[in-house]
């Protein structure tokens, strides 16, 4: 059974009359040990997706799903409290901005052995001790002095790695990387990139990667789902996926990447931007922007198929090669 | 695009023998770069000093009458006497040990009023921000009623009910400089609580009390020690216009603004009478407000964290 399985979920924000989908059927399953990437332009619903499925959006958002269980728990159903014990001590996060996913108020020490104290019961030298192993675990240099330091002493990819260090204080089982390496430099992202893997394989996580970096998830990930405007577009293998996207969408995606578009003059782009909350089309998401748009595709919605490597939501799927018209 | 290929962690070695410097050292380093907040808190240290040992370092009693010496000119002046440096008022009272003793009361009236307001304005701001809908609501348009009216008018309005006396000045006046901290609560914590550090608490399994008071909290404080700081020398004005109105403290007892009040009728005849209050008044004011500046150059975010 997966650790984390994820069937039909929806979520909903604006009033009841005219609500706003910002995520809307979508299945997504993660196992143990295993690393599942999750790429989609801005607004596509990555990150609301992850804010749901942990009980962050109470209050401003309506979640509807068949099924959302971690580790065999319903999360639909279990109590705040209750869940607030999962999600601090199994379920951990890493945010996109290191500078301000610390607390500026407490030194980085205070802020790793508060999850310690909280989650594990660590008390004195015991506390110490294993914040400092958490701080070399994650290569800060001079990590003891470091431990004194606040967060506007520490440089953004310092700041990540102390983020990282608070993320693994409990050993969680999943880990979720929202844009880790989105505010860092190039030289910074490989580091930290090459880091989270490690400690991944070393504890045998799961980690679940929301980026729009593709590369990122091409290097790294055994599974990827792309996603557009709410909806899961495409879902497979990591090189079957990237060599052979059968998603109109997914192909337009990889074939905006410059290294593709070597020698020509103009890069290769998709027009048109995600449809927003008024202008959503009445038949398939892509419709207006799809380049193989058929009669169908205006007219209906299509829903997620599975195939061979994977899932895909198009009543078009581009199983063999063809060249956009 | 990105390729992540390339060479391992290789951090570099470095040594930090010195450490980073404590928040108490950086946060002096900032205010003591600015010199009229250092000659305000030099001042106030000396008002606070006095306030604290004033039945040691006053020269006599603030409430004894020396019957032979009415309205006696301060030592300088033409007439006066090195026996009361400061001169005596209407009743033969020492103008220094009065001022003396008055500042213990100005200062505990200005304490106690800026906690009174400071507590409950917190509270409230935080409640309002993290409940925006009804309860915050309900609390913003209660505080819009209480700035739209006159402070001092709002403050005479509350000792009328209450009636004249020290403890009820002191409530007077922190009910009036309550909206501000509400509000200078609630936009700062609003700022803050977007922040992602907020949701990783929250993702950690922070309750709300922890939300509220341990992680959002600190984080407004800046702004607030700079409002309760100036809030201060307002509340110290406000209870010598209070006392200057007859409704604060009650004569005998030496009290700033009191002092002003009884001096009126000799405003043209001994002048020392009432300048000398007015003057503690003005520069204890001063000094706290410069004080108040050199707090936020010390203590504001913006510059605290371009690191």
């Amino acid at each position: 059974m997966s650790l984390l399985q994820i069937k039909n979920l929806s979520v909903e924000f604006g009033s009841e009359k005219n609500p706003f989908r910002a995520v809307e059927g979508l299945d997504l399953s993660v196992d143990q040990g295993e690393i599942v990437g999750i790429v989609g332009e801005s607004g596509s619903g990555k990150s609301v997706t992850m804010m749901a499925m942990m009980g962050l959006l109470e209050g401003q958002g309506r979640i509807v799903a068949d099924e959302l269980t971690f580790d065999g728990k319903n999360l639909l159903t279990i109590s705040a409290r209750e869940r607030r014990k999962i999600v601090g001590k199994d379920i951990a996060m890493i945010f996109q901005d290191p500078m301000t996913s610390l607390n500026p108020s407490y030194t980085v020490g205070y802020q790793i052995m508060e999850v310690l104290k909280v989650h594990q019961g660590l008390r004195g030298a015991e506390l110490k001790a294993r914040a400092l192993e958490l701080m070399e675990l994650v290569e800060i240099p001079a990590a003891k002095t470091r431990l004194e330091a606040y967060p506007h002493q520490l440089s953004g990819g310092m700041s990540q790695r102390v983020m990282i260090a608070v993320a693994l204080a409990c050993n969680p089982k999943l880990l979720i990387a929202d844009e880790p390496t989105t505010a860092l430099d190039v030289t910074i992202q490989a580091q930290i990139m090459d880091l989270l893997v490690n400690l991944q394989k070393e504890r045998n996580m799961a980690l679940l990667m929301i980026t729009h970096d593709l590369a990122v998830i091409a290097e790294v990930a055994h599974r990827v789902a792309v996603m557009y405007a709410g909806q899961v577009a495409e879902e497979g293998t990591v090189p079957q996926l990237f060599r052979h996207p059968v998603h109109p969408y997914t192909q337009a995606l990889l074939s905006s990447i410059p290294e593709h578009s070597k020698g020509a003059r103009r890069l290769v782009t998709l027009p048109g931007i995600v449809p927003g909350q008024y202008d959503r089309p009445s038949g398939c998401l892509l419709s207006p922007r799809c380049p193989y748009v058929q009669e169908r595709c205006r007219n209906e919605r299509p829903g997620i198929t599975a195939h061979e490597h994977g899932a895909v939501r198009c009543f078009y799927p581009l199983f063999e090669k063809k060249e956009a018209p | 695009m990105t390729s992540i290929s390339t060479a391992p962690a290789a951090a570099p070695v470095e040594e930090l023998a010195a450490g980073y410097p404590s928040p108490l050292k950086e946060f002096w380093q900032g205010f003591s770069h600015n010199k009229g907040a250092v000659a305000g808190l030099v001042f106030m240290s000396i008002v606070a000093f006095c306030a604290l040992f004033a039945p040691w370092i006053a020269p006599y009693d603030p409430i004894e009458q020396f019957r032979d010496y009415f309205l006696t000119p301060p030592a300088w002046a033409a007439g006066g006497s090195s026996q009361f440096l400061l001169g005596t008022d209407e009743l033969g009272r020492d103008i220094l040990s009065r001022l003396i003793y008055g500042a213990r009361l100005s200062l505990l009236i200005g304490l106690v009023s800026v906690v009174m307001a400071l507590i409950p304005g917190v509270v409230m701001g935080l409640l309002a921000s993290f409940f925006p809908k009804a309860l915050g609501t309900l609390i913003m348009r209660l505080m819009d009623v209480m700035m739209a009216l006159p402070s001092l008018l709002l403050a005479v309005a509350i000792m009328a009910i209450l009636g004249p006396g020290l403890v009820n000045a002191m409530i007077a006046i922190a009910v009036v400089s309550l909206p501000a901290y509400v509000r200078l609560t609630r936009a700062s914590a609003m700022t803050e609580l977007n922040r992602d550090y907020v949701t990783a608490s929250r993702v950690a399994g922070a309750g709300l009390f922890r939300l509220m008071f341990v992680t959002v909290l600190p984080n407004c404080m800046a702004p607030l020690i700079v409002h309760a700081t100036m809030s201060f020398s307002s509340a110290i004005l406000e209870i010598a216009a209070l006392g200057f109105l007859g409704l604060g403290v009650q004569p005998p007892t030496p009290e700033w603004g009191t002092m002003l009040a009884s001096a009126r009728d000799y405003m043209d005849s001994a002048w020392w009478v009432v300048t000398l209050p007015g003057l503690t008044i003005l520069v204890s004011v001063l000094s706290i407000n410069l004080m108040g500046d050199g707090l936020r150059d010390a203590l504001d975010p913006k510059m605290k964290r371009a690191a």
